[in-house]
């Protein structure tokens, strides 16, 4: 596949610059107490970490799970990560082992 | 006699403030250099131009979102879709800002770097305990973690050159990341009702809008948080 054009480049950088700097920007902006409506509270508490757990499925979406290894390699992976994160404490081993575990399981059962 | 030297105190004063201050971003630096290497190699893996990788990290400078839109990008994703991928891993920051409001420098310039930079390790490092913040040290911290953040990005562009591209599975290291995160949220919000709904959520997305899955899961999540805020207001106010 070749690798897109400039043109398409820069607009997406400029789409994510922006989107980005905006949400920081937001709670400067937006007048009165707003943080304080019931609403924005359970917002606050729990979107965060609703879309974080999103996100790891949404990464694995294109997994052939019909197909062998259904999923294996990415469910043990997941696992892996997830176990030495607890233990330890030090996302830089966590995603590292992680990512080696899941490419040597990758590797074994293809 | 020549003309004397202006006193050097602030000069040393200025110092002292720079050094301590990099000082205290060394355990931001551990994590960003290496993450910013990671981002940076995955990059040039996926036949990015390190330009890009470098790009992305001064401009954008948001970790997460930087990884997933990696195969994004190289897919050639549509701005709006990117646009609103962008919103939706990045909607948490929108939280942030409220801590801080009263930490900020005060010069209009400064004031929007700081509010551009705001990322998690910035904001958790600013609003750590045990120290006065002023404007100015805010905006070096800020300014000095992502120097680390582009050095890294650097780093791991120059290492993509030299291992050979193919190598199956190193994508993962993006999932990997995501379940990092996630367990950090889980310590901080110690509920299961967030990530219930989230599984709930995306199970129901994918049988229903299977070609839309992050934008359904993510409206569904969203209809349910708020309901369940509604419902304990009414509660509480009844």
């Amino acid at each position: 596949m070749s690798a897109p054009g400039w043109d398409y480049l820069l607009a997406a950088l400029a789409a994510m610059a922006v989107v980005t700097f905006a949400l920081r920007a937001a709670p400067f902006l937006l007048p009165g107490r707003w943080h304080d409506r019931p609403l924005v509270q359970g917002l606050r508490r729990d979107l965060p970490p609703a879309i974080m757990l999103i996100l790891v499925i949404y990464s694995l979406h294109g997994t052939q799970w019909s197909a062998w290894p259904h999923g294996a390699p990415e469910l043990l992976g997941v696992a892996l990560v997830a176990l030495l994160h607890l233990m330890l404490r030090n996302p830089l081993v966590s995603i590292v082992a992680g990512t080696a575990g899941y490419m040597a399981l990758r590797a074994l059962l293809g | 006699m020549g003309r004397v030297e202006p006193a050097p105190c602030r000069v040393i004063v200025v110092e002292m403030l720079t050094r301590s201050t990099v000082a205290l971003t060394i355990p931001v630096a551990m994590g960003y250099v290496p993450l910013g290497a990671a981002f940076g190699f995955l990059v040039r893996q996926a036949g990015g131009d390190p330009a890009l990788a470098l790009a992305m990290s001064v401009v954008v400078y948001a970790g997460a979102l930087q990884f997933l839109a990696i195969p994004l990008l190289m897919a050639g994703l549509p701005v709006a879709e990117l646009a609103f991928v962008t919103l939706m891993t990045n909607l948490r920051h929108v939280f942030y800002g409220l801590s801080l409001r009263d930490r900020l420098p005060r010069g209009r310039l400064a004031r929007a770097y700081a509010v551009f930079a705001l990322t998690d390790e910035t904001f958790s490092l600013v609003t750590s305990a045990g120290r006065a913040w002023d404007g100015r040290q805010v905006v070096m911290v800020a300014a000095i973690n992502q120097l680390w953040w582009v050095a890294g990005t650097a780093l791991g562009c120059v290492l993509g050159e030299a291992v050979p591209t193919g190598i199956a599975g190193m994508e993962f290291a993006l999932t990997a990341l995501f379940v990092v995160l996630t367990i950090e949220q889980a310590k901080v919000a110690r509920r299961v009702f967030p990530f219930a709904t989230a599984a709930v959520a995306t199970a129901i997305a994918f049988a229903v809008a299977p070609g839309n899955l992050l934008f359904a899961a993510i409206a569904l999540t969203l209809l349910a948080i708020l309901a369940a805020a509604a419902r304990r207001r009414r509660e509480t106010t009844a």
